[in-house]
Formats: structure tokens, C-alpha cells, sequence
């Protein structure tokens, strides 16, 4: 993925870039806010990450012009400030995805990695298919091989998340977000309760195993080669 | 000067730095003022009382020139001389002086200006027979009396004022008639000191009356002062004195120590806290340095050791952060910085979302979840809301009993208010600890193994806080039951905090 920073602290920037070099993407930073709307304009990039604390200019001001000059290129904003109401109006400023500072470099990555391929899967049909796993959005049924698994609504979510994001780690705050619609961090992981359950119907007695946890990170469904 | 100086010294004005103060600027204006007023009206009383004076003697000399021209039309030239030589004596004078008439001076001229009668012996150069009235000085007409070569007069008497009325008759004589003004001036002159005198003491007694007054309010605005500079230099335990007597300095001071205590409350809070961050932090903190020094320590490293070792120290660091943003939540939410919409959300709704979220948790553990859900709106942050019922479904599905664990969530409507409840039936929390299990990182004895970072009620108390609502924790026969109480529902829809 080919991704602009802009972040105008340069160690925060730095890190950032490491990691995804590592990741295996391509980086370019800007460090002020004029210079970053010149890049992201001029560039081709798949994902921005604009931090919201920038010298001079508040990072969804940045966002809001983009937006408004029908730049469609998926935005990530960081911020110091994590009050889901701080949230909502960064995605009102037409952010993708908000992230609040100290973050998990995993969360991070997952996160931009959910964003450069959301267009995808509402391209796809109404069917996911995820080797001999299938999810079908109109009947709300799911079959593994040949055998109909019985999900309860909140576990056919889940699950249908984790099939338009094969392949992908995951974060539980993610599932939170996206499935429960909770922008908090509960003390326990209830979201592992359900994983473990989820796998237990789609997974116990099946072969391959789909769904893996991701250790320090996450979960992925794992999409088999041959499918590819 | 001085003796302003030896006042000023002894009312302690310079230490008080008075001339900077309002008070010193006050009693400046109040004097400036008095003494405009009361310069205006003894100014007109001394004005009034001159006139007078003077008006009198013009109208005793005019009635004397009336008699005497009377006389000159009735008898002649001859018997005006004659009375006038009378008058003009010693004796008759003094006589004249004791009726309080003042004493008189004649001068009778002929047409050519020459003497024809009168003590007095001259008359200026510049005399003009169109005037009726005059003021001379003495040596300008040099009464017989004063112009004895062998008595001369005092230069002081030379100078005294004549005023004199002067009366053309028939066949171009002129009658003089004067009379010293030496008494009446002395008077006037008596009077205007007094006035002045007055005017000087009523402006010292205000001064120094109201610097009196000024210092009085000086010395305890200086105590307020120097009570605050104690504080700022440090000692917070410091309060204002607050005065014998109850007036606006009392209130004042007891407004500012209520003021004070507050903040030193918070202090000590805010120190609790961190003493409580710090002590918490570092057991987690500890390990984590543990674990990566063991694993650097390793003398045969292997990959597959090195990141189950990586993989526990983000775990670790992980929930440290956790820890953190925790910490951040409550302290902005209590702080009530941060702004936060409330809409009107169904409670009952967030409650079974969250019950439903937590459902194979408790079910792990072989606890019952019990529910009685009324729809109840109230006013609320949504998302808050459903951490806060989150943390406390949490918190009594690891304190529930073991073996039959029982949960039971109600929500419903007790006089207009909103009711939540969540009770347990594990051990309860003793009814001494129930106000400490709100502070940051309190932990009870047996939550000690359970994991958990102590910050669970805490956040929870914020939130009621922020809704403006009650929590209250009582005894479930057995286990823990909370109680929270929301206000009556119509509000406005928006509440900025």
C-alpha cells in the first residue's frame, strides 16, 4: 500500500513509517499541513493517516478540504483526543476511521489495512465465500461444506465481518466498533467469548481451521490458498 | 509637614503602601469634595456677613450727611460750621464710638476747596465732587487727631481704610463725612481666618479620619494577603483569620477558606491518585522489565522463546495503556472539560444490548442472568451509558457466586425517576468500604485475584456524575446490589457539560 503520514512530530512519524516499511508498504511524510494537502492532492496514495494535533491547522480541517474537493482516498486521523464524542466528530469531518493516541501498532495496521480494501466487499455478491465456508446476506444463512450452521444474529455479524476481511488481522476494539457498535474498552475481553464460540460452530469438526488468533493482536480468518 | 509625616508614620500608612490604594484615593476625592461644598457655603456666609458690615456703615454716615445738610438748608453756613466744629471733637468722637456709631470725621470745603470746618485736614488730589462715596487711607486725608507732629501715628494706623460719603451743597461747598473702617475690616478680616481655620480643620479630620477608617480595611485586605502568599509559597494548610466581628471581610474570608478547603480536597485527592497510579503501575511495569530482561538474559536464545516473550510484554504494555486510558476517561469526565452531547436513549435498550454482549461470559462461569426491563428514556451519552452498565455487569459476573451465580439487571421507573439496578449474589461489599470502592484503583481484599484494574466504579460514579444522577450501593441478602438513580426525563435535549 502506498501510504502518506501526515504527522508533524517527527519521532511519532518515524515509528510510524518503520512499522509499515516492515508491514511491507510504502510511506511518504509530510510534516506540516500544507505540504500534506499538496501530497495527498499530487500523490496517489491507498490510505492517509493525518494526525489532528498539527502546528497550526487541527488535522479534520485538512480532511474537510480534501473531502470537499471529492478526494475519495480512505483517512485515517490520529489524535490525542479519545472521547468517542472527539470521535464522532472527526468522522463527521468526513474521516474513515479515528484512532486515539498511545495506539497498538497492530491496531494501527489492521486498521489500514481495513480501510484500503472496505470498497471491496459491497462489490462482491450478496455471498461470501471463504473456502468451503459460506455466508449468504440474503437468506442470512451460513453453510460449511455441506452442513447449514446455525449463527445467532450477532454471531452471523461477526462472522459476516470477518469474511469481507479475509485474510486481515482484525482488532477486538475493531469488532467492538464494527459489529457492537461499542466504542469502549471493556475490562474483559468479551469479544474473545464470542470468538471462541463463533469458532467452536464454524470450525469444530471442519478442516481446515479458519479462524486464527493473531497473539498481541487480533484474529484473522484465514482465506485457504486454494481459493486464491 | 511634619507633623502630616509624624500622622502619616503613626498610622502605619507607609507600611500599608497606602498611597497606592483606593482607600487613600477615596479619602482624597471625599476631602476634595467637602471642602468644595463647604468653601461655597461659608464663602457666601462670609460674602453676606461683609456686606452687611459694610452696608451698615455706609448707612450710618448717609443718615449723618442727611442730618447735617437738614441743618445747613434750615439754619445756614454758619450753624453747619458750628456743628461740625462740635462734632469734630475728641470727646464728641469717643462719645459717638460708644453708641457703636464708630467714630466720625468732618471736613466742611469751601468752593475753592479751601478748609472751612472738620477734623480733617486734607483731601487727595484726585477728589472729584461727582462722586458720593470714597475709600481713602488715613495719611490720605490726615485727620487733625493723627497729624500732631509731636504724636506721630503708626504707620499700621496710616494705612487704615476711610470710607467716606461726600455731599455737594448749595454755593459749590462740600460736605465729608468719614469714618475709619479699621474695626469693621479687623472683623472681616477675623472672620475669613475663622472660615479659613474651619476649612483647615474639617480637611485634616477627614484625611486623617478616613485613612483611620482606609487602614482599618487596609490591615485586613493585607491579612487576606498575606495568608495567600503563605498558601502560594506552600503551606496549603493556611486559612484566612476570620475577625470578630460579621461583616462583608467574615464573609469574605469564609467564602475564600471554603474556597481554599475545596482546593486542598482536590489536592489531596489528585495525590491519592497518584500515589495510587504510581503504586499500581509499577507491579505491572516491574514485570514487564523482568520478562525482557530474562529474555535478554537468555544465554541460549531461540526464536520461538523470544517472541512467546514479546508477545507476553505487549500484553503487558497492552493492558498498562489500558490502565491508562482508563485513567484519561475518568479524570475527563470528571474534570467536565470535555463536552458530551446527551440525547434521550432507551436505557432498557443499552441494557439489553450490553446483557447480551456479556451473556456467554456469565454463562462460562455457570451464572444466571436475570432480567425485568421496563423501556425507560432518559437523557443520556449512549456510549457512556453502556460502559457504565458494561462495567458494572462485569464486575457482577466475576463477583457473583461461584457455584449458582445469579445476576439480576432491572430497569424501571420509581416517581419519575429512572431506576437501574444490578445486583449479585456473591460477597457483597462490607458497608464501611462502600464509599472507598468509588476511588481510583480500590480494591477489596478477595478482588485482589481477580483481574481487574479498580477503576471499574470509578468510572462509573463519573458517568452518573456527568449525567447528574445518584449511585448507591446496598446490601443484596446476599451480595452487592447498585443502585442507580437518573433524573426525572424532560430536559433540554442538549446539555453542555
Amino acid at each position: 500500500m502506498h501510504i502518506l503520514i501526515i504527522e508533524d512530530d517527527v519521532d511519532t512519524a518515524r515509528f510510524i513509517e518503520q512499522g509499515l516499511s516492515q508491514a511491507g508498504h510504502h510511506t511518504e511524510i509530510a510534516h506540516n499541513g500544507a505540504l500534506g494537502l499538496q501530497r495527498a492532492r499530487d500523490g496517489h496514495f491507498d490510505v492517509l493517516i493525518v494526525d489532528r494535533l498539527l502546528p497550526g491547522i487541527d488535522g479534520l480541517d485538512i480532511v474537510e478540504q480534501l473531502r470537499q474537493s471529492n478526494f475519495a482516498t480512505p483517512v485515517l486521523v490520529l489524535s490525542a483526543l479519545g472521547d468517542t464524542d472527539e470521535r464522532v466528530t472527526g468522522l463527521n469531518a468526513g474521516a474513515d476511521d479515528y484512532l486515539a493516541k498511545p495506539f497498538a501498532f497492530s491496531e494501527l495496521t489492521a486498521r489500514l489495512e481495513a480501510l484500503a480494501r472496505r470498497r471491496r466487499p459491497e462489490l462482491v455478491s450478496h455471498k461470501l465465500v471463504i473456502g468451503n465456508l459460506e455466508l449468504d446476506r440474503l437468506t442470512r444463512t451460513v453453510c460449511r461444506g455441506k452442513q447449514e450452521i446455525y449463527l445467532k444474529p450477532r454471531e452471523f455479524r461477526l462472522l459476516e465481518y470477518l469474511m469481507m476481511h479475509a485474510g486481515q488481522v482484525v482488532t477486538r476494539t475493531m469488532l467492538l466498533e464494527q459489529v457492537w457498535d461499542y466504542r469502549f474498552d471493556p475490562q474483559t475481553n468479551v469479544i474473545d467469548v464470542h470468538i471462541s464460540r463463533l469458532r467452536a460452530k464454524i470450525d469444530r469438526g471442519f478442516e481446515p481451521a479458519l479462524l486464527e488468533t493473531i497473539r498481541g493482536a487480533g484474529y484473522r480468518l484465514r482465506q485457504p490458498m486454494a481459493n486464491n | 509637614m511634619d507633623l502630616i509625616h509624624k500622622v502619616l508614620h503613626q498610622l502605619r500608612i507607609r507600611r500599608l503602601g497606602l498611597p497606592r490604594t483606593t482607600v487613600f484615593r477615596l479619602a482624597l476625592a471625599y476631602a476634595g469634595l467637602y471642602i468644595l461644598v463647604t468653601g461655597i457655603t461659608l464663602g457666601l456666609v462670609y460674602w453676606s456677613t461683609s456686606t452687611q458690615l459694610y452696608a451698615q456703615i455706609d448707612s450710618g454716615l448717609q443718615a449723618e450727611s442727611g442730618a447735617l445738610v437738614t441743618l445747613y438748608h434750615a439754619r445756614g453756613l454758619q450753624a453747619l460750621r458750628e456743628a461740625i466744629a462740635k462734632r469734630s471733637t475728641r470727646a464728641a468722637r469717643l462719645a459717638s464710638d460708644r453708641q457703636n456709631a464708630g467714630q466720625r470725621h468732618y471736613l466742611l470745603l469751601g468752593p475753592e476747596n479751601h478748609k472751612l470746618a472738620g477734623d480733617l485736614n486734607r483731601w487727595p488730589a484726585s477728589f472729584t465732587s461727582q462722586k458720593t462715596w470714597a475709600t481713602l487711607k488715613v495719611k490720605d486725608v490726615s485727620p487733625a487727631e493723627w497729624a500732631d507732629p509731636d504724636d506721630p501715628p503708626d504707620s499700621k494706623t496710616l494705612d487704615w481704610r476711610i470710607r467716606a460719603h461726600i455731599t455737594t451743597l448749595p454755593g459749590g461747598y462740600h460736605l465729608i463725612i468719614g469714618q475709619a473702617l479699621n474695626e469693621a475690616d479687623e472683623l472681616n478680616h477675623h472672620i475669613l481666618d475663622s472660615i479659613l481655620a474651619a476649612i483647615g480643620v474639617t480637611l485634616f479630620s477627614i484625611l486623617v479620619g478616613g485613612l483611620w477608617m482606609g487602614r482599618h480595611v487596609l490591615v485586613r485586605l493585607k491579612t487576606v494577603q498575606q495568608t495567600a502568599r503563605t498558601i502560594m509559597a506552600g503551606d496549603l494548610s493556611k486559612r484566612i483569620p476570620l475577625g470578630r466581628r460579621r461583616d462583608e471581610f467574615y464573609d469574605l474570608a469564609k467564602t475564600l477558606n471554603g474556597m481554599l478547603g475545596r482546593i486542598n480536597a482536590l489536592m489531596v485527592d489528585m495525590r491519592q491518585v497518584t500515589d495510587n497510579v504510581a503504586h499500581d503501575l509499577r507491579t505491572p511495569l516491574t514485570r514487564l522489565r523482568a520478562r525482557l530482561e530474562m529474555a535478554l538474559n537468555d544465554p541460549q536464545p531461540n526464536t520461538e522463546n523470544l517472541q512467546e516473550t514479546i508477545a507476553d510484554a505487549i500484553e503487558d504494555a497492552d493492558s498498562l495503556l489500558g490502565t491508562f486510558n482508563a485513567l484519561l476517561q475518568i479524570s475527563r469526565l470528571e474534570s467536565g472539560l470535555s463536552h458530551f452531547t446527551l440525547d434521550e436513549v432507551d436505557m432498557s435498550g443499552i441494557c439489553r444490548d450490553i446483557q447480551e454482549l456479556y451473556a456467554p461470559l456469565a454463562e462460562d462461569k455457570g451464572a444466571k442472568m436475570a432480567f425485568e426491563l421496563e423501556p425507560v428514556r432518559v437523557q443520556g451519552h449512549p456510549q457512556l451509558l453502556s460502559q457504565l452498565v458494561a462495567n458494572l455487569i462485569d464486575n457482577a459476573i466475576k463477583y457473583c457466586d461461584s457455584k449458582s451465580g445469579l445476576i439480576t439487571l432491572t430497569v424501571g421507573q420509581i416517581s419519575g425517576r429512572a431506576q437501574l439496578t444490578v445486583s449479585d449474589n456473591g460477597p457483597g461489599i462490607p458497608s464501611r468500604a462502600r464509599e472507598k470502592v468509588f476511588d481510583r484503583f480500590t480494591r477489596l481484599d478477595y478482588s485482589r485475584s481477580t483481574p481487574g484494574n479498580g477503576l471499574g466504579l470509578s468510572l462509573v460514579r463519573a458517568v452518573m456524575k456527568l449525567h447528574q444522577g445518584t449511585i448507591r450501593l446496598d446490601d443484596n441478602h446476599p451480595g452487592l446490589r447498585v443502585i442507580l438513580e437518573f433524573p426525572a426525563a424532560p430536559r433540554p435535549a442538549t446539555t453542555e457539560i
